[in-house]
């Protein structure tokens, strides 16, 4: 016990008494800040770059209307008097070289069969607010219906929903329609998880890479070793976790008062914080065992990464699969995942922060993954034997699977 | 020279050579395959909700010539006599939702819209809006109905007339950023590489028997050239897939018929990558000779690596104006030409002597870096288990 | 005096198909400094892993102190492994802590006692340094004191000298000739033959997996001696009675003895012959070197 302890401290101090961890924690927010603030000054700096230029541009576009329709609608042209006709197109390509015009389209001969029309312009972008397509394709309709513009609103807009009713009676707690909240959580959860399970994996591999393993063989049980560094990188692990957890529930009462916010922020209910911090506790017993088997088969750090990948899926899927479990977080594969205990850390959360979860979901989940921690953690100590702990080369399946049978 | 082709030949063996190669190959096709499994089951459970039997309310008969619209998608509408049969129908779950006409309908398309827990999305409003719609298109003759209703069919051109593509054409602007996403990560991949080598073969010694059979120029040189070789292979191989995947596919995917790459872009982005993976590798192998561990070259390195996604970090200013001082300084700026021209190549046309210089000022970083390496890697590479001293370094560039 | 400290009997240990130690069996005598040889690959490693209970025997039987290996008698082993293996990243006077504490040992007294070691082996300048920072013989210096650190009674090292200069290879030797002096049982896994000669008392030869030779050095140097004396001695050798072969080694001269004549008759002929001048005069026994080739190389 004493031994573990020693373990325990030692793994705890190592990793809190890294500048690496402290820069994680204290200047990678710092950086983030930084940049974002980059990113507003040069998207703010362009943005008045661009509108200057564009305030000494005219405003004018040119119409090539080889289909005939404006020309006999002086009413609906006189009430566009930024579109300038042109006859042909050349005459409207000399107009945008000299910037009389900023653009030109060219409505088809056969636009009646086919509602060609052609826009040239210097740039295109999807967020380009000068893109006035929109209104110019709406002249073109006035212009189809002889300038009735009663009509064509009419046929833009043929149904305005007055009241929304709702028919089933309302449920307690009853959740927003939509929230970041839970793909917030989830991403939160899944990346303190990953996290603090990869640096157990790594602390086995270095001490592999390092030979000191064959020193402390000699002092310690692979038990010892394993439980040490499970309860020591955990701490840490769940001391990052109720640090953010603490300061998102702080900011929470603030983020509230905030009215275009409140509506985002939905529900968040004690019980749902409560299952989940739980979910996280006996998801790092999972994570934490799991990664420590993978270094321990491993012979080095980099195979040992190199194969993370697969045993991070399962945590990942549901971060995939947010968008779906959020839509629908009753739905077959929402339960399945939150009750799959690999997954259930990502996924219960999710599902408890978006909707209201049957009472005994939340239960069978954690029951599940008490039962999987136990699991992983007898399977894993078979891995963290002496023989797969000093070997140096990379396993084959054959020996793995001898391993694991004991 | 025999000794340079040497090691270029085993690096390019050991690295092609192996599993691992393989499945970096076939990345694409495994990534697509998982994008489309996660868009086929979020689209799956997202279309629950916005699909279904739709109930009408209509005393007025206003809505008698009303019929399924191409537009519907998925929603089907059906009569319902009163308020309280719907209602009914809702509750037993027969209904997804429920309009009622209000009496003044005929005149502004007032309705009432009923649902039993979840409301109906804007893809059921617009459905009902496109029924609706054909009883007020019915009084206009074919000819101007189907314009009406289909609306203008727009097509965007570059005041050249060089370049064409639809206006909701994602791909035309996706594209070109793609190509500059996976060019970006295939070089940090490879240059990242390549320090790893270095570093690997200074912890395991093999670099002081190496260094006596070859000179360090020589060294370096065959290791660059190597890897700048495997590098290319696998773009190579990429790119010929996406083209014989696009050909395939063409004639069945009408999205793909109007993707059109023009051969300066090409060039120049070819020419760009090629220049800047030799300026990285020579950049990656400066510092693996001079660190003792890969952690500390992980370190050095994150700058450079940094630099050369920077243009991430100015997208909005990119996307506000594509024509503009910040979009052109990156544009010529070595560490960030390529991804950035593959940017703006996708909203605009880059003039072309902007991609003429960015590709003559590339090469001559390229040079510069590889001159500097030469010097850096001679002093640090027998460096085994000790910094060197950044001092020696400054000593060894101003030579 | 001659309690046992270790026994090993039939210990048998496979790895798959590969069978690293078939039959090993040999005893350790409390407070004597035990040899433990082999060529590479012989099962020396997996052997003194399967003493210090890192490794469990597919067959045999181990006593360590008087019976099975638990918490407390790990506590009172000391143990340096071949490959030499400390924590590259902590600094020196951590590793050693923690080392230590991992073998029972209370902070405050490790921490006395690691001052005390880095005094006496010039390294209390260099106890703030990174283990990765320190030359490779310096780290060979501390990964001794985390072997010592702890006052074991049963030392097990794996060469102990290798990559020491002489200056740092009679330092270490001095170090373990100490903790002998003070009663420390010692395995010793070297290479380096003329060390066994010099400081083990006893010795185990491995050679594929099999003990195959056991015995006091002495005694086993004495087996395999040919009968044939060393002979230095001014002047030309007279031809002699009983003597079938001269063979010259250095300034020394090499007489094989036909069978059943003794040292005694070829002295007095060598007494007898005129003008010769005998400096030295003694059995020729082999070196450890020479039993290791020949019992090896057969």
């Amino acid at each position: 016990m004493k031994k573990t302890l020693t373990i325990f401290r030692r793994e705890f101090l190592s990793l809190v008494g890294k500048p690496s961890f402290w820069f994680g924690l204290i200047v990678v927010p710092i950086l983030v800040g930084v940049f974002v603030l980059i990113i507003a000054l040069t998207s703010g700096a362009a943005a008045a770059a661009s509108a200057a230029a564009k305030s000494r541009e005219s405003t004018a576009q040119g119409v090539v209307d080889a289909a005939g329709l404006l020309r006999n609608q002086p009413a609906v042209l006189a009430s566009q008097p930024n579109l300038k006709l042109f006859a042909t197109e050349d005459e409207a390509a000399a107009a945008l070289m000299e910037k009389t015009i900023n653009s030109y389209y060219v409505v088809d001969a056969q636009f009646m069969a086919n509602g060609a029309v052609r826009y040239v312009a210097r740039q295109f972008s999807p967020i380009d607010t000068d893109d006035r397509s929109d209104d110019f394709e709406k002249t073109l309709r006035l212009a189809l219906i002889n300038g009735n513009d009663k009509v064509l609103e009419r046929l833009d807009k043929p149904v305005r929903v007055q009241d929304e009713l709702r028919v089933a009676p309302e449920e307690a707690g009853k959740k927003p329609e939509f929230s970041p909240v839970p793909i917030i959580a989830a991403v939160m959860f899944m990346g303190t998880l990953l996290g603090s399970s990869a640096y157990l994996m790594q602390s086995v591999s270095t001490e592999k890479e390092n030979r000191v393993m064959e020193v402390l063989m000699s002092s310690v049980t692979p038990r010892q070793l394993l439980t040490g560094k499970i309860l020591g990188l955990g701490l840490v692990g769940f001391l990052q976790m109720f640090m953010s957890l603490g300061s998102a529930l702080l900011a929470l009462p603030f983020l509230q008062r905030v009215p275009q916010l409140r509506p985002y922020l939905g529900v968040i209910t004690a019980e749902a914080i409560g299952w989940s911090v739980l979910y996280f506790v006996l998801g790092y017993f999972i994570y934490a065992s799991l990664m420590a088997g993978l270094g321990a088969l491993m012979p080095a750090a980099k195979e040992a990464s190199s194969y993370s990948f697969f045993v991070m899926l399962p945590l990942l899927a549901p971060v995939y699969l947010n968008a779906s479990i959020v839509a629908a977080p009753n739905s077959a594969l929402s339960v399945a995942l939150s009750l799959f205990p690999l997954s259930t850390p990502v996924a219960m959360t999710m599902r408890l922060l978006a909707t209201t979860v049957p009472w005994w979901q939340p239960l069978l989940a954690a029951v599940l993954m008490l039962g999987g921690s136990v699991v992983t953690l007898r399977v894993v100590e078979r891995l963290f034997r002496a023989q797969s702990l000093l070997r140096g080369t990379k396993p084959s399946v054959r020996e793995v699977v001898a391993a694991l049978r004991g | 020279m025999r000794k340079i082709i040497t090691i270029i030949r085993e690096e390019y063996r050991r690295r092609v050579l192996r599993k691992e190669f393989i499945g970096l190959l076939l990345l694409p096709l495994i990534i697509i395959a998982i994008g489309t499994v996660i868009g086929f089951i979020t689209s799956e459970s997202l279309d629950g909700e916005n699909r279904g039997v739709v109930g009408v309310v209509d005393p007025r008969g206003v809505l008698a010539g009303a019929v399924d619209a191409r537009a519907n998608d998925g929603v089907t509408f059906v009569r319902v006599k009163g308020a309280e049969d719907g209602r009914a129908a809702l509750m037993r779950e027969e209904l997804r939702a429920l309009y009622v006409l209000r009496p003044s309908f005929a005149d502004d398309g007032a309705v009432d819209a009923f649902y039993l827990s979840k409301p109906p999305g804007n893809d059921i409003e617009r459905a009902f809006g496109a029924y609706a719609r054909t009883t007020l298109l019915n009084e206009f003759e074919p000819a101007v109905r189907a314009r009406l209703d289909e609306g203008a069919v727009f097509t965007y051109q570059t005041p050249d007339r060089s370049r064409t593509f639809a206006r909701d054409d994602v791909l035309t602007f996706v594209l070109p950023i793609l190509i500059g996403v996976v060019l970006i990560v295939s070089l940090m991949v490879g240059a990242q590489y390549l320090m790893q080598a270095v570093i690997d073969e200074k912890e395991n010694r093999t670099i002081e028997v190496l260094i006596t059979s070859v000179t360090p120029r020589q060294l370096m040189a065959g290791k660059i050239l190597g890897l700048t070789a495997v590098t290319l292979t696998q773009i190579v191989t990429w790119g010929l897939g996406a083209t014989a995947a696009l050909l395939l596919l063409r004639e069945r995917i009408p999205l793909l018929r109007t993707i059109s790459l023009d051969s300066s872009f090409l060039a120049a982005m070819g020419a760009l990558f090629v220049l800047q993976f030799l300026m990285y590798a020579a950049i990656m192998v400066a510092i693996g000779s001079a660190v003792t561990d890969a952690k500390q070259g992980q370190a050095i390195s994150t700058p450079f690596i940094l630099l050369a996604i920077a243009p991430e970090f100015f997208l909005p200013a990119l996307f506000i104006d594509p024509n503009g001082v910040i979009a052109v300084i990156l544009t010529l700026f070595p560490f960030t030409s390529p991804f950035t021209l593959a940017f703006r190549y996708g909203m605009t046309t880059v003039p072309g002597w902007q991609m003429l210089v960015a590709v003559a000022l590339m090469a001559a970083a390229a040079v510069l870096a590889i001159v500097a390496a030469g010097r850096l890697f001679r002093v640090g590479l027998l460096r085994f288990g000790q910094k060197v001293p950044l001092g020696e370094l400054f000593d060894a560039l101003r030579i | 005096m001659n309690e046992t400290a270790i026994s090993v009997k039939n210990l048998k240990k496979s790895f798959g198909a590969a069978q690293a130690v078939r039959d090993v069996t040999f005893d350790v005598h409390r407070g004597e400094i035990f040899g433990l040889l082999g060529p590479n690959g012989a099962g020396k490693t997996t052997t003194i892993r399967m003493i210090l209970d890192i490794f469990r025997p597919d067959s045999g039987s181990v006593s360590v102190l008087g019976g099975p290996m638990d918490d407390s008698k790990n506590n009172r082993t000391g143990y340096l492994p071949e490959e030499r293996g400390l924590y590259k990243d902590a600094t020196v006077a951590n590793c050693v802590l923690y080392l230590a504490e991992l073998k029972g040992l209370a902070r405050a007294e490790a921490k006395t006692r690691a001052a005390a070691y880095f005094e006496q082996l010039d390294l209390t300048a260099h106890k703030k340094k990174k283990v990765q920072d320190l030359s490779k013989g310096m780290q060979q210096k501390v990964q001794i004191i985390t072997t010592l650190i702890h006052k074991p009674e049963l030392l097990v090292i794996d060469e102990p000298f290798s990559g020491l200069d002489p200056i740092n290879t009679r330092l270490i030797q001095d170090l373990l000739l100490a903790q002998h002096r003070e009663g420390v049982t010692i395995v010793m896994s070297t290479h380096q033959m003329y060390q066994v000669e010099e400081m083990c008392d006893r010795l185990v030869l491995i050679n594929k997996g099999e003990s195959v030779l056991y015995g006091a050095v002495d005694e086993i140097r004495r087996r395999y001696a040919d009968n044939a004396v060393r002979v230095v001695a001014v002047g030309d050798l007279p031809p002699m009675a009983g003597v079938h072969e001269t063979s010259r080694k250095g300034n020394a001269r090499v007489l094989h003895l036909a069978e059943g004549v003794t040292t005694q008759q070829v002295m007095r002929q060598l007494a007898d012959a005129p003008g010769l001048l005998i400096e030295s005069f003694e059995l020729a026994l082999p070196t450890m070197d020479d039993i290791f080739v020949r019992v090896v190389g057969a």
